[in-house]
């Protein structure tokens, strides 16, 4: 149907390269031919627009059946996924990584939101870094960081 | 009539319905029959984010008022001293609809649905045309719709029996709803909320079943059942309001705000309430 997810993947030496686009959603299908020699799986998820509750059913399926050495990371990570990330158990598996994921911010003269990337590993703690606008002026974090950033605290 | 209230104040609300006397403040809107419940006097329990959220709800209810009945303290506030000179009871009180509470909004969309398919088109359309303020609360908007109206679909119908049939087909099976059994959805849009509002013709949920759902300990999809068994854990995340009219063997409709913020933090920090007003037996 319209706007289900489409999945691409791609061998890159060791590390399998897995790009979703669309809803992630009860139609949601993936599965991966052969992890030998495979140590690392990369989910580019910029472009995933919904997770509903059939399809978090679906990707956990997914990703309990790779097998535990096998690292997972997850990149570019939108504000949909993020928000399951935080409610479900065992979204994040122990051997997962997210990289990247994006963040909202609100920019007050221009009264409109935006959203920024995030790398994890350049975060301090939970605080969100600062951004500003064109003009210089500072965006402000829209969101509570406590909350937004609680699968981090999951990964540790 | 059995009636529910599932907030983290529960005991505050019942202790203030039992109380013999406490104060209801309102005032008018200037420009037409209407009243805003904007406070309660004598029930200092109740905070701020309780009492905006039920400001929007009582104007319906309120335009058979005898003015007279109440004294008034200042040109446009009233106190009612006594919930006894009410003209409503407690179960209009809590029983909601789009239609009954008045959120000065305009309906945005309205349609039958007969079956997943329909369900999953509209969903996807809908949601990629309509304008919202903001991206992050049109996100939540069509999760929730998503959720409600799967839930809908799959959960409600039942056979003459009361035997569940969809409620364990995976949901990437198609079906279809009997003729005349199709679900009603509802989409309402004001200043201030989005509201979004599904009614089947089955009347099967049970409010145990939703208070089940909502009290998990851990969120975690379920193995058995067609959906996930999270659905009504993502809606309560984010909206500010549900509510469940059931009528046994007859109808549930289900109807989830969500508040419209300036900023996302906004909501993130808002109340989230769920209602349930239960009528009809087994």
């Amino acid at each position: 149907m319209d706007g289900d997810a489409k999945v691409k993947q791609q061998f890159d030496d060791d590390k399998i390269i897995v790009e979703v686009d669309g809803s992630i959603n009860e139609n949601f299908k993936i599965s991966i031919d052969g992890f030998d020699n495979v140590k690392t799986v990369d989910f580019n998820l910029d472009k995933v627009k919904m997770m509903n509750s059939s399809g978090v059913k679906n990707w956990f399926n997914f990703i309990h059946s790779i097998p535990d050495a096998i690292k997972l990371n997850y990149k570019n990570v939108p504000p949909v996924i993020i928000m399951q990330m935080n409610l479900v158990e065992g979204f994040l598996t122990k051997n997962t990584t997210v990289e990247s994921f994006y963040a909202p911010y609100y920019d007050e003269s221009n009264d409109c939101e935006v959203f920024k990337l995030l790398v994890t590993s350049e975060l301090q703690g939970l605080n969100a870094p600062t951004f500003k606008n064109e003009d210089g002026e500072d965006l402000e974090f829209d969101a509570i960081e406590e909350v937004y950033f609680k699968f981090l605290e999951k990964l540790k | 009539m059995k009636l529910n209230i599932l907030t983290n104040r529960v005991e505050k609300f019942e202790k203030c319905l039992k109380t013999s006397k406490f104060e209801l403040l309102f005032n008018e809107s200037p420009d037409s029959n209407e009243y805003n419940l904007i406070d309660f006097e004598n029930c200092p329990e109740f905070d701020d984010s309780f009492l905006v959220t039920k400001c929007a709800y009582f104007s319906d209810l309120l335009k058979g008022i005898n003015r007279s009945s109440f004294s008034r303290i200042k040109p446009d506030y009233y106190i009612c001293s006594t919930f006894d000179e009410l003209p409503f009871r407690v179960d209009d009180f809590l029983k909601f609809s789009s239609e009954k509470f008045k959120i000065d909004g305009s309906k945005v969309f309205e349609s039958t649905i007969n079956g997943s398919a329909e369900y999953r088109k509209l969903v996807s359309k809908f949601f990629a045309d309509y304008k919202f303020h903001s991206q992050i609360f049109g996100d939540r908007a069509r999760l929730v719709a998503d959720e409600i109206i799967s839930n809908s679909i799959y959960n409600s119908p039942v056979d003459e029996s009361g035997n569940p049939l969809f409620r364990y087909v995976d949901r990437s099976e198609e079906v279809k709803l009997d003729e005349g059994k199709e679900i009603l959805v509802k989409f309402i849009e004001s200043d201030n909320a989005f509201v979004i509002q599904c009614k089947d013709s089955y009347g099967s949920l049970l409010s145990e079943t939703v208070k089940n759902y909502l009290y998990k300990e851990i969120i975690k999809p379920e193995k058995r059942g067609g959906g996930a068994g999270i659905g009504i854990s993502v809606v309560f995340q984010n909206s500010n309001a549900i509510f469940y009219n059931i009528e046994l063997n007859s109808s549930t409709e289900v109807t989830v705000l969500l508040r419209k913020f300036k900023q996302n933090k906004d909501f993130e920090i808002s109340s989230r309430e769920v209602f349930i007003n239960q009528d009809g037996d087994l």
